[in-house]
């Protein structure tokens, strides 16, 4: 497969400080954003620490096992042990992260996801979606049926957050497995961007421009808009899957089923 | 060679080109599914200690300084039966000397696009004081997307062998009056890069020789034929840089490529180019993210971020493997045959 990917992050215009990370790797097809929080403005420490740990564990495993879940899922056990004893320390007690990873591989895409950051497909150019779902008290009100997705969006706890790394000694991600096709475009971001976008708004950017100036026109329009938080994003834009006819398939029709 | 694992990882599977001091091979790295070329040189260069110590020094500098979207990376070497390789990110295009064989001078828009290019590649290395010693058309490759990437940096100053026998590391033709003499700085870049556009724009070599004494005697005596003689279509304002660039006094030429890059855009041959050359001086900035890179310290490796590039964005690709016998060719035919007999079972039993 073969694609272009282009990430920015940026202080925001409010905030004195930029707690938020993002890596992108392309020797092995891998993409985070993690938005750290807590510990009196120590999260910045959480959230290099853990992307940094994860990157090394997935590194060191890549050559050695063939299924990316095992993969994956350890790199996150070591990333959360990371984040954890950071978060237990004096000097950056009670620091956490947010954490979304999305990784490449084999025609299909696993994300690896913890908090409130987001993941976003855009495909053939028309289905735009959010991938990975919040773990916000609002959502879990969502889930529970006693709030409706769109009174969740403007209700107050929204950003209130349910899980993330450094909370707990052991966190469980959730893992979202999907194929991929030619023309696939991802996004990841934290929320201090995309509470300024509609679906639509975004879903537009991305079509019309290449990933670079996408990224660049929503941090900017991120910023003119208030800029409360950190605004940090990465769009991936694959140009060439390797996805044989069945997988292209498959991959339309879990589209077709999301929504 | 084709089939040959190298050093337990890469897997030729063709060769790319045949060259004055190495031959190159296209290969695959397995593990990661990438596409690689590696260069192996010759096996005089590998000789002795001194030489090997020498050219993994160089690689290593080469490889963990250089990160560029203009700049083909480095990012493994080694030494495989006495022979030294450089491995590579490939890239898919041809070189700039293949593409002025085959047609010839360029339009003076696309030479001087070129140039520019290069110019990006070369300010940000030579902040990082790495010199590249060996700029001709031979190490630019262009690629089908029109992007250009400079190669081979510094590997002409690995040459030991050639500089015992009195000969200088670098191509003759392109070579500055001080190269010839060993003396070498940044500037001499610029100078070999004011003989690449000559080339570009009139198709022709500024200086020629039959022997390598009439070359050399022309490079340090004889003025170059202004490039609008042999192409009427460069102006006066691209003649002048061009000679300024091949001044045999380096203090009369471009002192950086900012300067030269800058001349080239004052002239608006081109527009809309947007060149932003920044002080690669990152240590000052916090760096919240950016490109995975590793870097091998005494604990061994370690992870680091690289600030992304301003120019364009990061580019990836792997080469799966095509498994010779696909279980979705099954799933298919199967498919297949449940529509044919729907299809038949509708025709013949639906009436």
């Amino acid at each position: 497969m073969k694609g272009r990917a282009y990430g920015i992050t940026d202080l925001g215009k409010k905030r004195v400080k930029n707690e938020d990370f993002f890596a992108v790797d392309p020797s092995i097809g891998l993409f985070i954003v993690a938005d750290g929080l807590g510990g009196r403005m120590s999260g910045d420490k959480a959230s290099y620490e853990a992307t940094q740990t994860f990157i090394e564990k997935l590194k060191s495993l890549i050559n050695i096992y063939n299924e990316p879940k095992i993969i994956l899922e350890s790199a996150f056990k070591e990333a959360s042990k990371k984040a954890y004893e950071i978060s237990n320390s004096d000097e950056y007690y009670g620091a956490m992260t947010t954490f979304t990873a999305l990784f490449l591989y084999k025609s299909k895409y696993y994300i690896v996801h913890v908090g409130d950051t987001r993941a976003y497909l855009l495909r053939l150019n028309r289905f735009f979606y959010q991938i990975t779902e919040d773990d916000t008290q609002a959502q879990i009100l969502v889930r529970k049926k006693a709030l409706s997705p769109k009174e969740a969006e403007h209700h107050p706890s929204k950003h209130v957050l349910t899980k993330a790394l450094g909370h707990k000694p052991l966190i469980r991600p959730k893992l979202y497995v999907g194929h991929v096709m030619d023309g696939d475009k991802f996004l990841l971001c934290s929320d201090g961007l995309y509470i300024y976008f509609s679906n639509d708004e975004m879903r537009e950017i991305l079509m019309k421009y290449k990933p670079k100036e996408a990224i660049e026109i929503l941090v900017k329009l991120a910023n003119d808009r208030g800029g409360e938080d950190n605004v940090t994003g990465i769009v991936i834009e694959l140009i060439k899957s390797d996805s044989g006819i069945v997988s292209q398939f498959k991959a339309i029709l879990e589209t077709i089923l999301r929504r | 060679m084709i089939g040959t694992v190298i050093a337990d990882k890469y897997k030729i599977t063709r060769k790319i080109a045949s060259g004055g001091m190495a031959e190159v091979y296209e290969a695959i790295q397995p593990i990661v599914r990438r596409k690689v070329a590696i260069k192996i040189l010759y096996p005089q260069y590998s000789k002795d200690e001194k030489a090997r110590e020498l050219f993994f020094r160089e690689a290593r500098i080469v490889a963990q300084e250089l990160e560029h979207p203009n700049i083909v990376k480095v990012y493994d070497f080694g030494i495989i039966d006495d022979n030294l390789y450089l491995v590579m990110y490939y890239v898919s295009g041809e070189t700039l000397e293949r593409i002025i064989k085959r047609e010839g001078k360029l339009d003076i828009k696309e030479a001087c696009y070129i140039v520019l290019e290069v110019l990006k590649a070369l300010d940000y290395a030579h902040q990082k004081n790495i010199i590249h010693r060996d700029i001709k058309p031979g190490n630019i490759m262009i690629t089908p997307e029109k992007r250009v990437y400079l190669l081979d940096f510094g590997i002409a100053a690995l040459l030991t062998e050639d500089r015992e026998k009195g000969r200088v590391p670098g191509t003759p033709e392109y070579m500055s009056p001080e190269q010839f003499r060993g003396k070498i700085d940044k500037r001499s870049d610029l100078y070999s890069l004011g003989v690449v556009l000559y080339e570009t724009l009139t198709g022709q070599l500024p200086f020629k020789g039959n022997d390598i004494w009439e070359l050399q005697r022309k490079i340090f005596t004889e003025p170059p034929i202004p490039p609008s003689h042999h192409n009427p279509n460069v102006p006066k304002s691209l003649d002048d840089i061009v000679l300024k660039a091949l001044n045999k006094i380096p203090s009369e030429r471009f002192q950086t490529a900012y300067e030269f890059a800058n001349a080239i855009l004052d002239t608006n041959i081109i527009e809309n180019y947007y060149i932003e050359f920044k002080k690669t001086d990152v240590k000052n900035e916090v760096i919240r993210g950016g490109i995975v890179q590793e870097e091998e310290t005494e604990k061994g490796k370690k992870t680091q971020f690289v600030p992304i590039s301003d120019d364009s964005e990061t580019e990836f690709e792997f080469i799966e493997e095509k498994t010779k016998f696909n279980k979705n060719i099954i799933i298919l035919v199967i498919l297949g045959i449940l529509v044919l007999g729907g299809f038949l079972w509708f025709l013949l039993f639906s009436r």
